[in-house]
């Protein structure tokens, strides 16, 4: 057990340095492969940016100001990492902010590594009707489990706003999954 | 939904890490549906681990002392070499008329900036030495010409 301070200074000193970086992949990487996984959508697309994820953190560690915690500003650089991979798809595929949503879902199903049920199928169609942020700021308190403190840091939106936003989304997602589940029990 | 504890305020402990793992992965499995390759999570560390290493490896070879010492040592050659034998290679003043007249050709050579091979090889030598070495090389050839001069004109 180490203290964040030491744990850092491992990271810069040259002799701790590869030990240091194998114990922040062992804490870091499960974590970060799912809350880039559910930006990205798919497998493949999250492996490629959990790897440069992780070697932008090796090359920035030298200038990392601690000016916030080791643990937000490694999940800054996922999230940045996923937005670059996101911005650069969308170019390449001239794609619309109407067509984030359908593209989305095209995504989800054409993934080799979703395998969802009725209920969970619709629960992604839900997220992936949200607003692009309404679902991030979703997705990174419920699932990945963030504080709000944290993620004001790492999206540079204001604790209220992200608040709001987040119980408006709860109520939006338990209204419709409500309905899902009165429509499967009829149908049954 | 399942209680993760997605904090390392002050301590950082694996042990827990493998439980919160756990957890993490069965809630997007159960609650989204999401699944990974087998054996995924080892595999792609040591791909992680191993460009992380070609990338300093890379750095290293770039940079290696070896290398540098090589480049140190070329350069100094060359310093005093051309030091040594910049005043034999002074045309004389019988050679003066034919270099004049190469000039005049190089000028009329479609206005061709033509560079000298000898030229070539100081510019090439200065990549490798710093501003401070051009300096002290360049005080230190002024002063050698000067003190040559004066001498020759006494």
């Amino acid at each position: 057990m180490t203290n964040e301070g030491e744990f850092i200074k491992n990271l810069l000193n040259n002799k701790e340095k590869d030990k240091a970086f194998k114990k922040l992949l062992d804490l870091y990487q499960e974590r970060l492969y799912w809350h880039i996984r559910k930006l990205v959508i798919t497998h493949e697309n999250a492996d490629d940016v959990l790897q440069n994820t992780f070697l932008r953190v090796y090359k920035s560690l030298p200038n990392f100001k601690q000016n916030s915690t080791l643990h937000t500003w490694i999940y800054r650089i996922a999230y940045n990492e996923s937005l670059r991979f996101l911005e650069e798809n969308k170019k390449k595929n001239h794609l619309s902010i109407d067509d984030v949503g359908h593209k989305y879902l095209n995504n989800l199903e054409g993934d080799s590594f979703f395998e969802g049920d009725e209920i969970q199928l619709k629960l992604q169609r839900i997220l992936s009707q949200l607003p692009e942020k309404e679902r991030i700021i979703f997705q990174m308190k419920y699932f990945d489990d963030l504080k709000f403190r944290e993620m004001e840091d790492i999206l540079g939106i204001k604790e209220g706003t992200l608040k709001s936003s987040y119980y408006n989304t709860v109520k939006h997602i338990e209204k419709n999954m409500l309905a899902v589940e009165l429509l499967t029990k009829s149908k049954v | 939904m399942k209680k993760l504890n997605n904090h390392m305020d002050s301590k950082f402990n694996t042990d827990d890490q493998i439980s919160f793992d756990r957890k993490m992965h069965e809630m997007h499995s159960e609650e989204l549906g999401l699944h990974t390759p087998k054996d995924y999570f080892s595999k792609s560390k040591t791909d992680i681990l191993e460009k992380v290493s070609n990338k300093r490896g890379v750095r290293f070879n770039i940079f290696s002392r070896e290398r540098i010492v090589w480049s140190a040592a070329a350069t100094i050659a060359i310093i005093l070499a051309l030091t040594v034998f910049k005043p034999n290679s002074l045309p004389s003043l019988d050679e003066i008329p034919a270099i004049v007249s190469d000039s005049i050709d190089n000028l009329n050579n479609n206005g061709l900036a033509q560079v000298e091979p000898a030229e070539n090889d100081i510019l090439i030598t200065s990549l490798f030495v710093s501003d401070n070495e051009i300096d002290e090389f360049v005080d230190n050839y002024v002063i050698e010409e000067l003190v040559y001069e004066e001498v020759l004109s006494n």
